[in-house]
């Protein structure tokens, strides 16, 4: 906007100082598109003030019983916020399930799992110090001792197959009810 | 208008205690203005009066919010809040131009002034009629900017609290929309006094 509008809507509306509205009307004189233009800005605000005051289709009075109804209280995001949001939750989403899935490295090897006991002992032992008695120091079934593996892959496959829900993929799939819920959060809001 | 109204201040305090009938006794007094207002924003009754219906509701419930001063300030902050979010709703659909057809309020139903004769009359509803649609094509901040200053006569400092910006914001605002709608109106010198027309 240059600040010749913002003289012609100064000078009309009678903002400007004196010594500004003497410049302008100065100016006014040797320039008469600049004469035209305002001529035409206090045509328009004259016509824009004989608009007329409408008479309402109806009244709005509110009905005696809205005090006593419950205010929802409604969020007043704007919809890209809802939309911004399911697109997070469902990078998010895509995130823990790639993690949970596809990466190998994410998730412990079988052939690693049975080097699982050897760092085991590290925790009866400091339990045992700390506050087992001796006497009561007898090897229980996780504190094998290191030499000896563990004699059936049981205990380390047992989460493939009965615990099938684990906690990423909790996450993910919250997060995809997450993403949907804003999607059409975000679908049905105005703007 | 709120002419009629005695004590504003003792309707607003018994509104503020949830008194239903004060309040509508103050919907009553500025329903005609707020119409008129979302009106000339919005371009079309219907929306127009679901955006003054939406801000009467949303005035009681947030009254208690209400600090004094100008109540009618306040009231127009909560209808142009309206009027904005009822604008983003529209921005889905197809826009207006310039062309679009008379709503219930046309303006070709006013009737001239006795100091003019009809055809001078029949010249400004057509200009006015211009000046009404032109301004529906205006940038919302614009147009509401427009709106109040021009059409409803309310001040720099009135719109810059109802609009909630700056002085320099309004200034601003309203200057490229009265350059807009002007230049619009230059362009057709038809619709221009005579002066004009050279």
């Amino acid at each position: 906007m240059s600040s010749e509008e913002e003289l012609i809507s100064a000078y009309v509306d009678g903002q400007l100082s004196a010594a500004e509205q003497a410049a302008f009307e100065a100016r006014l004189a040797r320039d008469p598109e600049l004469r035209r233009r305002v001529l035409a800005t206090r045509l328009l605000i004259r016509e824009a003030r004989q608009l007329p005051m409408l008479t309402p289709p109806r009244n709005f009075i509110l009905p005696s019983d809205v005090a006593r109804r419950p205010v929802v209280a409604r969020p007043r995001f704007p919809r890209w916020a809802y939309q911004l949001g399911a697109l997070a939750a469902t990078v998010l989403c895509v995130v823990l399930i790639v993690w949970d899935f596809g990466l190998p490295s994410a998730r412990p090897a079988p052939a690693a799992q049975p080097a699982q006991p050897a760092a085991q002992p590290m925790l009866p032992e400091a339990l045992s110090q700390e506050r087992v008695a001796p006497a009561d120091a007898e090897p229980r079934a996780f504190a094998l001792p290191e030499s000896a593996p563990s004699p059936t892959p049981a205990t380390p496959s047992s989460p493939d197959v009965n615990g099938w829900v684990t906690l990423p993929r909790a996450l993910a799939f919250a997060l995809l009810i997450l993403a949907i819920a804003l999607a059409v959060m975000g679908w049905g809001k105005r703007g | 208008m709120n002419g009629a109204i005695e004590d504003e201040a003792a309707l607003i305090r018994a509104a503020q205690r949830g008194d239903v009938a004060s309040f509508n006794q103050l919907v009553l007094a500025y329903q005609g203005q707020v119409y008129t207002i979302a009106y000339r924003i919005l371009g079309d009754a219907a929306a127009a009066a679901d955006a003054t219906q939406e801000a009467f509701l949303s005035a009681f419930t947030h009254l208690k919010d209400y600090r004094g001063g100008s109540f009618k300030s306040w009231l127009l902050r909560t209808v142009t809040n309206a009027c904005l979010d009822a604008l983003r709703y529209q921005k889905r659909r197809p826009s207006q131009s310039l062309e679009a057809e008379d709503d219930e309020h046309s303006l070709a139903d006013v009737l001239p002034s006795e100091e003019e004769g009809p055809e001078r009359a029949a010249e400004r509803r057509e200009l006015r009629c211009f000046i009404e649609r032109a301004a529906l094509t205006l940038p919302p901040d614009q147009r509401i900017t427009f709106v109040l200053s021009d059409v409803h006569g309310l001040s720099y400092q009135e719109i810059a609290q109802v609009m909630n910006v700056s002085l320099g914001t309004v200034k601003s605002r309203l200057s490229r929309a009265r350059a807009k709608l002007r230049d619009a109106l230059l362009a057709h010198p038809e619709l221009l006094p005579d002066e004009f027309r050279q």
